[in-house]
């Protein structure tokens, strides 16, 4: 491995210039009402027995060309662009209703807003759940409603028992730098080349927009979702989904798992609505907004009065800090203010912004 | 702090520098349980036991392909096209921008090994910037063609093998596979006149809105606010009209431009000069995607037509064949456009603007 002498710089694959980390997507239950685990479509055991050779000859190269081109369509139907914010990763669907498999730095929190993006540029909305943000699995839920394409997934839980071994030849589909309808998800062969507890390394190059898309075994079965690059072409790291199975059902119900560092952790206290107040007869007087903030942004103005804070009467400053010390960015919180002329009371829903 | 090690054994704590990835992954602990897991270098997808199994396509590329050199040095690869010595290659890496005069230059001391003998005289006969093809010749008679592919449409997942290094008696292969829908690469025209445009809402024609500095509009004297009416001979009232128009020049074509200004009808010979020419060849990093891709073609876009591919190259690996498993060539390979894409022009345009080029040659 001389490359390998020269490795320098492990790399995120979103494509953002602003948010460095990876991306993958969660998978989704076959039986999601019942199961405790992933219901896994029977799963593929079918070896190919070129996979346990060690180098190909040219008839296991027609063998491998072969495979590969009868299982990269449907899979490539169940991958998906993933856009949130400026950025944009990738993604695979698991499950019938929508659940999707990515990483954590493409989702980069809980109950994010997310557009899903299929390959024929049909677009829909989209919700994360859980992640861990130590190994870079997240899921997310499209919530739009639909019956999608899903893919099977690799049903072992621990590294011991996957149905895949180094050397194996394993492809990776994702939306390189980002959606393009003419092109479609980018499509590359590689070998399984390197396996770690939390981390698996292949030459399927990869690079940012791929975050969070799909790695298959020559079966077209999910083994691992794309996570970052080095510099040199031939690491590129994927998240294994023997650590989606052991967080399945923590990161179903939207745990973030872990401090990171492929995601942060919103932080309690540090969310920030951007009004000033004083104390008068009804409430709490606004006596300024700040620009772009969230108030800025809803139909609150200076001179309404707010009268309750998630529906409890408020009549001091202390009564809005003491409900904000336990809320962090994204959060939500309901107003209720009577407007400037008196006219009327209104009810406002504002998600927290940061300072 | 070298946490990466239990993935990537050469991930130095130096790489720390994008911190936030491998810090803190909790598994370092791990690693003696799989500190074996790693595949040798030789059996990866371009290690040396597996680039064997491409012996039979290797052979075409011995025989069927050029290595161009600029006096001791490889700069690409070329397809042979005839017994008697015609060479398809990418065209923009034969120029360079003259230090003293800034013109795209053709580089000299061109020279061209085919399978172990060099030719120390090579011609260009002929270019196409649209396409980034050009045709060389060597003076000799007893060459192996090419065969090119029938079909037009390549299923992705198709393995392809281009020309990996080289040395003076025998060609390598890089191996990889057709990676999505073959398509237009957009990208800026490599040749440029050298104005913003904005359409006239009347449709009576195509308004200046700026003149580049050092461009063939500039030296011709067209101005901000004069109206284009005709173009290259064809009456205008769009600007997509004279970017099509455009896009089929080559460098230093000129176009008759006519323009309204104030209430007289003017008529001007223009320029079209090579982009870098007024815009400078700095290759920079265009975005994050860039930095982590390493060196890229030059011209890596505004491709009428390409496939796509994933073989693992630098931009002095391009120009070659590039072959299926069957040894016949479905493109010319044109472009590292990033670490994961890199394009080539399919088989049957390389072979069309080749017949359209060798119509271009004086007899």
């Amino acid at each position: 491995m001389p490359q390998h002498s020269t490795t320098k710089t492990p790399l995120a694959l979103l494509n953002s210039l602003r948010l460095l980390s990876a991306i993958s997507f969660g998978v989704i239950l076959a039986c999601t009402a019942t199961a405790q685990n992933p219901a896994i479509n029977t799963a593929k055991t079918d070896r190919p027995y070129f996979n346990d050779k060690k180098a190909p000859n040219a008839e296991d190269l027609q063998a491998i060309q072969q495979l590969l081109q009868a299982s990269k369509n449907k899979v490539r139907q169940a991958t998906v662009c993933i856009q949130i914010g400026q950025g944009s990763g990738s993604g695979v669907i698991v499950s019938e209703d929508g659940l999707v498999l990515t990483a954590a730095h493409v989702s980069t929190g809980v109950n994010k807003e997310l557009t899903v993006v299929m390959e024929d540029g049909k677009e829909y909305k989209a919700r994360s759940l859980g992640l861990n943000s130590e190994n870079d699995a997240a899921m997310i839920q499209i919530t739009d409603k639909g019956t999608f394409p899903f893919v099977e997934i690799e049903p072992a839980k621990t590294r011991e028992n996957a149905s895949t071994k180094l050397g194996d030849w394993i492809f990776s589909l994702g939306h390189s730098g980002g959606f393009d309808k003419q092109r479609g998800s980018g499509l590359r062969l590689g070998r399984l080349v390197r396996i770690a507890e939390h981390t698996i390394q292949s030459d399927c190059t990869l690079i940012g927009g791929d975050s969070g898309g799909p790695l298959f075994d020559i079966n077209g079965l999910l083994i691992g979702i794309h996570s970052r690059v080095g510099a040199v072409t031939d690491v590129n790291m994927h998240v294994p989904i023997h650590v989606f199975h052991t967080h399945w059902e923590a990161m179903k119900k939207g745990e973030f798992i872990g401090k990171g560092p492929f995601a942060k952790k919103p932080v309690k206290g540090q969310a920030f609505i951007g009004i000033a107040v004083e104390k008068v007869t009804k409430g709490l007087k606004i006596t300024d907004i700040d620009k772009d903030s969230v108030a800025d942004k809803a139909d609150i103005n200076i001179g309404d009065i707010i009268t309750k804070i998630n529906g409890n009467a408020v009549k001091e400053k202390a009564d809005i800090i003491n409900v904000m010390k336990d809320k962090a960015t994204g959060d939500e919180i309901t107003l209720t203010y009577i407007k400037k002329d008196g006219t009327k009371t209104t009810e406002l829903k504002l998600k927290l912004g940061t300072r | 702090m070298n946490t990466l090690h239990f993935t990537t054994k050469g991930i130095k704590s130096s790489s720390l520098a994008m911190g936030i990835l491998c810090l803190g992954i909790a598994s370092c602990t791990q690693i003696p349980a799989f500190a074996q897991t790693s595949l040798s270098g030789e059996l990866r997808m371009n290690g040396k036991q597996v680039e064997a199994a491409f012996e039979a396509q290797r052979a075409i590329l011995q025989q069927s392909s050029a290595v161009i050199y600029q006096a001791r040095r490889s700069i690409g690869y070329g397809v042979i096209m005839s017994p008697d010595g015609y060479i398809l290659t990418k065209r923009s890496e034969l120029f360079e921008l003259d230090a003293k005069t800034k013109k795209s230059t053709l580089k000299e001391n061109l020279n061209v090994i085919i399978n172990a003998q060099r030719f120390a005289t090579v011609t260009l006969l002929a270019s196409d910037v649209e396409w980034d093809l050009a045709i060389l010749k060597v003076d000799t008679e007893n060459l192996t063609p090419i065969t090119w592919a029938d079909s037009t449409e390549i299923e992705q997942g198709t393995w392809v093998v281009t020309n990996g290094s080289t040395t003076k008696k025998r060609r390598r292969v890089n191996a990889g596979i057709i990676s999505a829908h073959a398509r237009e690469i957009k990208g800026d025209i490599p040749v440029m006149l050298g104005v913003g445009l904005k359409d006239k809402e009347d449709g009576s024609g195509v308004e200046i809105l700026q003149v580049v500095k050092d461009s063939g509009a500039e030296t011709a004297g067209i101005l901000k606010g004069d109206i284009i009416k005709k173009f290259d001979s064809v009456d205008v009232a769009k600007r997509e009209q004279i970017i099509d128009i455009i896009r089929e020049k080559q460098p230093g074509d000129f176009v008759e431009v006519e323009f309204l200004r104030k209430d007289k009808i003017l008529k001007q010979k223009m320029e079209l000069k090579p982009r870098k020419e007024i815009q400078g060849d700095a290759k920079q990093p265009q975005n994050r995607n860039d930095q982590m891709s390493g060196d890229y073609s030059e011209r890596r876009n505004s491709f009428p037509m390409a496939l796509q591919h994933d073989i693992d190259q630098i931009p002095r690996q391009t120009g070659g064949p590039l072959l299926n498993l069957a040894g016949k060539a479905v493109g010319i390979n044109i472009a590292r456009a990033n670490r994961a894409e890199s394009f080539a022009i399919p088989a049957k345009e390389a072979q069309q603007i080749f017949q359209e080029m060798l119509k271009t040659i004086p007899q």
